[in-house]
């Protein structure tokens, strides 16, 4: 036993390392980046604003945002050091000419030039020496010199590290980046310059690569590149985070962290995963009952088609349904409006409540949202629920229960009720992971801001950190739930052993 | 079966009865507890509200007591705090007698602000980043600031004093720089911070629970941190382009600033050379906002985030400023200093309160504002026709919808509690057009594209797709723009004058295969095109479909090409369509016409103007308005270029939508100053202006 578990934690964090692996990469080659705007406004007509213009060929536009969550690295490996002169020289060119070089008679086309653009600026940090060669050779082309001056800048510019209480030397550092920021934004060639402004810019960038070469180390030697093929990578950096717990911010907001967020919408899924499950296992068991003491029977004719008819319709259907009744009405018989969005009362209101009114007022918001969960499942169960009380009806030991002259009673409640009620937890159980899933319909009609909804969100929105959390954190619960499970196997019936 | 003994039956049941009696005790005493503790912490919060109200009466009466002699600043004190004023230069600025006469005319003298506006808008921002490229966020921070200059009250291109109270145009003959004199209000506070605006908890120190002075540092901060080529928000990028030729802001002091303008050489009518800076560097320098010093260039602790800020140019090229200001610990907060003042923003909400102090005691006529933060329109119309909103903008396909709901026993009921629905139309600022891609060998005549727009039946897409809601216009601007030429009647729908001017092109069906034909370059093309269209949006399609059969009356072939919004932006921005269904939103006067009509975007992908317009005359008229100053020759100039674009018919201009406002009753002022000229003479805005909505006592 004692084996068989250590040898299943061991694989736990290998399981996990590969799911996390899949996960990474399908999320980072889907089309799209976190920065992807579209100007076509979704309700379709209206589209760009007339009066706010767009900057064209703005070369570093959201590099900030990027440089920021590391998605100017390359995803596994780290290949860009090896990049040859012959690349980046023939990529220069496409940039200059907007033409692939093997395709000389098709222009790119706007995606294509946007994504050679950005690719080769993230990568231009890794190819500095052969940057300078370029810009530096007066043979040149001198377009091409300027497009490599350009690269060489972005490539030389460097991230501040930001947020107060900094150590001198991070003080000094942030001070020397601000200065070589702003100076090599000043040495790019511009289409106006003289030769000789050209020569001098050149001299000092020059000047500036050998005394900061060393720093950057801008031509790492055979060892180095090899370290930077597999650890200046997106994965690595994020793999790292995760071995200390740190699961990253949100792309909107880095004041907030991933786990707060998260633990912040908690209470509202569980509430509306758990409570669902709990009233339906109740109700479902009365009405199974029901149903089974009066088979063939008008009651049970009615209440199968009632649930039928339930069963069959989907909750977008009902919960607008729900929405549109309750609006202006109030409770039978209250002067209290039903409401019909959100988990409570506007927070001005709320934080003015004893616990026993924020009870009341929780209870009256979530509702409709119960009623729009529960009636599926409930419908589902209760037919399930009838047939499991039919069949412990024909069991030998009720019908000997019933010889015994037990009260009838008793026999439900002891010998029917308990025998029954096992299948239904086994179903019930198992449907705690669509509960969950399922309620970000609930959520979004009914404005909820739980689990389904934020990572619904997360994304549409290209969150990484989020998705990723969620994937590991629904992996690693899936797995503590399988061994637990193995486990409990072993507890209830003796004859399983895990040896 | 029970062996226990009768008494100790009762007597455990005693015992749980008392135990259960206990604990009800034990809750209801802690319940009592903690109304208390309500009571009392709602009684804290009144009372620190009132000691905040007594400081600022009391900093208020100090102040007072300072400037007693003269209650408003009278020219000549404007003038000893302004040391650098010209007296002999004219005042850019002029009084708006709507606030000063009109409005307070129509209010009454018992008038007071009173009430909430209550409004709903689709989808929470992701941060209230001063340049964030949300559109409401945006608005927000303009509600919560002040401007150089105003705008007179519904009268685009005019200027009245804002947080200036002079601004003078000089021109430096050395330099050739034409530069703004602009002279400030002294009276004009940023808020203290609060942590309540805070969702989460944050230490602040002192410096930020200070009132401070909006001073003319604060406007070149906002310059510099436009200009800080570092500072890569969206929004700022925008403005960046427009602000390409203000050369720099000059302090002079705490309250004057100087705008430089570059200047053009350019040739006057009567032959001799001036220098002149571009028409927009007016408006530029009006629009000029403080940016929050006091709040951006610091750290919560109250530690400057550059230490060494001296230099004057400092937060214009600092990379690590920059860095900082993009993840900004304020950036979910607007620090406030105009006619409304932030108060806090949740996931549910954001709220303002009327600025109480503010130099124009009629620039917001209720007490508080809530936006609400919603799904969709959907549950925007619950809460309207719930009542929990003041205004709703209903969609088309609405309209019956509405008049359901109108008849129903709930309206009634509301009705009747005088809280009825009104209604005001209006035409929104945005047009449906198609465009033609010149580059394609079809659309390069304008007399073909004369054609297809004649045999589009546009009165018709407006009455049965878009339920009456629109109005024909007759080229790219705003039909009650003052630039825009009624006098220029839209296309008519005529199919015979199309097929006779696509026969003078030499398109006509010569191989009676039913679809028209014409040699060109040798070969023998049949007029057979792809629309594209944006295909999620139902209205699109049913008028797409429309176009395409319409077309097939003049044997054209239309292929409808449906496709959804990231091939619709690439399709745009490749120019890689033969016809498309677009529409653009448009801005305020004055038009900027380069963006889609200049032909240095004609041939570039990724530009606006992707139908490849190019025209010389066009090309001229946008130069020219550049450096033209005069109103009158400017609408000559625009209205030259409306009949231009008319005739070439670059784009077909379908249809400017019209916009229904549903309010309740209780909001009052909700008028369109254009069609109001008795109490706005010369007034062309032609929106309800939300500025002046007050609300009953009822609501």
């Amino acid at each position: 036993m004692v084996n068989y578990l250590i040898w299943r934690l061991t694989l736990l964090p290998i399981t996990l390392f590969f799911i996390v692996l899949v996960n990474f990469i399908i999320i980072n080659m889907a089309p799209g980046d976190p920065t992807t705007v579209t100007e076509i406004s979704q309700d379709g007509l209206a589209s760009r604003k007339e009066n706010r213009s767009v900057a064209f060929g703005s070369n570093d536009r959201y590099l900030q945002f990027r440089e920021f969550y590391g998605l100017t690295l390359p995803i596994i490996f780290n290949t860009w050091p090896w990049l040859s002169e012959k690349d980046v020289h023939q990529k220069l060119a496409s940039l200059i000419s907007k033409h692939n070089a093997d395709d000389v008679g098709k222009e790119m086309s706007v995606k294509e030039y946007d994504n050679l653009r950005i690719t080769l600026g993230d990568q231009s940090r890794f190819i500095m020496p052969i940057l300078l060669k370029i810009l530096s050779d007066s043979l040149e082309n001198i377009d091409m010199r300027r497009m490599a001056s350009r690269f060489f800048a972005r490539g030389g510019t460097h991230q501040a590290i930001l947020g107060p209480d900094l150590t001198p030397a991070q003080h000094l550092y942030n001070k020397k980046i601000d200065s070589e920021n702003f100076l090599l934004n000043s040495l790019v060639f511009s289409s106006t310059d003289s030769k000789e402004e050209i020569t001098k810019k050149t001299k000092s960038l020059e000047e500036w690569y050998r005394t900061n070469s060393p720093v950057y180390e801008f031509n790492p030697d055979y060892k180095k590149k090899l370290f930077l093929l597999f650890f200046e990578t997106r994965l690595w950096k994020y793999l790292s985070r995760v071995a200390t717990l740190n699961f990253g911010t949100l792309r909107n907001d880095s004041n907030k962290t991933v786990v707060t967020e998260v633990t912040s919408r908690f209470k509202y899924s569980l509430t509306l995963a758990l409570l669902p499950m709990i009233i339906t296992f109740f109700l479902c068991q009365i009405f199974g009952f029901l149903m089974a003491y009066q088979q063939n029977r008008p009651a049970d004719y009615i209440l199968n088609i009632t649930f039928l008819i339930l069963y069959a319709i989907p909750v977008f259907v009902v919960a607008p349904f729900l929405i549109e009744l309750a609006i202006n009405r109030d409770f039978p018989f209250t002067n209290t409006p039903i409401p019909y969005s959100g988990f409570a009362s506007p927070d001005l209101v709320y934080s003015h409540e004893t616990s026993a009114q924020r009870l009341f007022d929780i209870m009256q918001h979530i509702f409709l949202p119960l009623i729009a969960i529960i009636y599926g499942s409930l419908a589902a169960q209760a037919r399930l629920s009838r047939t499991a009380v039919l069949e412990v009806l024909r069991q030998d030991y009720i019908r000997t229960a019933k010889a015994k002259g037990v009260p009838p009673f008793q026999i439900m409640w002891k010998h029917v009720g308990r025998n029954a009620g096992i299948t239904i937890i086994t179903s019930i159980a198992g449907s705690l992971g669509v509960v969950l899933g399922g309620s970000l319909i609930v959520e979004t009609l009914f404005e909820i801001n739980g689990f389904g909804k934020f990572f619904y969100d997360a994304v549409i929105n290209r969150d990484y950190n989020v998705i990723m959390f969620s994937a590991l954190a629904g992996s690693f619960l899936s797995l503590i739930g399988f061994l637990a499970a193995d486990i409990a196997y072993t507890l209830l019936d003796p004859r399983v052993t895990l040896e | 079966m029970n062996k226990d003994s009768i008494s100790l039956r009762i007597f455990r049941s005693f015992l749980s009865v008392g135990i259960f009696l206990f604990f009800a005790m034990l809750y209801w005493s802690s319940e009592i507890i903690e109304e208390k503790i309500i009571e009392i912490e709602s009684d804290l919060a009144a009372i620190k509200n009132d000691v905040l109200v007594l400081r600022h009466e009391a900093e208020k009466n100090h102040r007072d007591e300072k400037n007693e002699q003269q209650p408003p600043l009278s020219k000549q004190q404007i003038t000893t705090l302004h040391s650098h004023m010209n007296s002999s230069l004219p005042n850019i600025l002029v009084e708006d007698p709507f606030y000063t006469a009109t409005l307070p005319r129509l209010l009454g003298d018992n008038f007071k602000p009173h009430g909430n506006l209550q409004q709903a808008t689709i989808g929470k921002p992701a941060n209230l980043h001063p340049f964030s490229n949300w559109a409401n966020v945006s608005t927000w921070h303009e509600q919560c600031s002040v401007a150089v200059a105003e705008m007179q009250f519904g009268k685009y291109e005019t200027f009245a004093p804002g947080m200036a109270l002079k601004m003078e145009m000089r021109y430096d003959e050395a330099s050739r720089i034409t530069e703004y004199w602009v002279f400030l209000r002294d009276d004009v506070y940023w808020e203290p911070l609060s942590l309540d605006m805070f969702s989460e908890p944050i230490a602040l120190a002192p410096h930020f629970l200070q009132r401070h002075k909006v001073t003319a540092a604060d406007f070149k901060f906002y310059f510099d941190a436009l200009v800080n080529p570092y500072v890569q928000e969206p929004g700022a990028v925008a403005l960046r382009s427009y602000l390409s030729s203000l050369v720099d802001i000059v302090v002079i002091d705490e309250l004057t600033f100087v705008a430089r303008w570059k200047t053009e050489e350019i040739t006057e009518a009567d032959g001799t050379l001036a220098h002149q800076a571009k028409y927009i560097s007016k408006q530029m320098t009006g629009g000029l906002r403080p940016l929050a010093a006091f709040v951006y260039q610091y750290f919560p602790n109250g530690k400057k985030i550059i230490n060494n800020d001296a230099a004057s140019d400092t937060y214009k090229t600092s990379s690590v400023w920059a860095q900082n200001f993009s993840q900004h610990w304020a950036r979910n907060i607007i620090p406030s200093c105009g006619p409304w003042i932030f108060e806090s923003m949740s996931d549910r909400e954001i709220r303002f309160k009327r600025n109480t102090e503010f130099y124009n005691p009629l620039a917001v006529l209720v007490e508080g504002s809530v936006e609400f933060f919603k799904e969709g329109p959907e549950s925007i119309w619950q809460d309207f026709r719930a009542n929990k909103l003041n205004v709703y903008t209903l969609q088309p396909e609405q309209k019956i919808e509405l008049a359901n709901f109108l008849s129903s026993a709930q309206y009634k009921e509301q009705e009747h509690d005088g809280d009825a629905i009104r209604r005001i139309d209006f035409v929104a600022r945005s047009y449906a057009y198609i465009g033609w891609n010149q580059a394609k060998p079809f659309f390069k005549s304008k007399k073909v594209r004369q054609a297809l727009t004649l045999a589009i039946d546009r009165e018709r897409i407006i009455n049965q797709f878009l339920n009456g809601l629109g109005v024909a216009i007759n080229g790219p601007f705003y039909p009650y723009s003052p630039d825009y030429d009624n006098s220029i009647q839209p296309w008519p729908y005529n199919l015979e004058t199309a097929r006779q001017l696509l026969q003078q092109e030499g398109w006509y069906d010569s191989n009676g295969k039913g679809i028209i034909d014409k040699m060109i370059e040798g070969a023998s093309t049949s007029f057979e095109f792809s629309l594209t269209y944006y295909v999620k949006n139902p209205t699109t399609k049913a008028i797409a479909e429309y176009i395409s059969t319409s077309l097939k009356e003049l044997n054209i072939i239309c292929n409808l090409n449906g496709v959804d919004i990231a091939d619709l932006s690439s399709t745009f921005d490749e120019k890689s369509f033969d016809a498309i269904l677009l529409g653009w939103s448009l801005g305020t006067p004055p038009e900027d016409l380069r963006q889609i009509w200049s032909s240095e975007g004609a041939e570039e992908k990724g530009s606006s103007n992707a139908v490849g317009f190019k025209n010389r005359k066009v090309d001229e008229i946008i130069r020219q308005l550049d450096y033209t100053f005069d109103l009158p020759e400017r609408k000559l100039l625009y209205r030259q270029f409306n009949r231009i674009i008319y005739d070439e018919c670059p784009y077909t201009f379908l249809y400017a939508p019209k916009t229904i406002m549903l309010y309740r009753s209780y909001l009052q002022n909700v008028w369109i100053p254009a069609e109001r000229q008795d109490l706005v003479p010369g007034a062309n805005v032609a929106e309800p202006v939300s500025g002046i909505f007050w609300i009953t006592k009822h609501g």
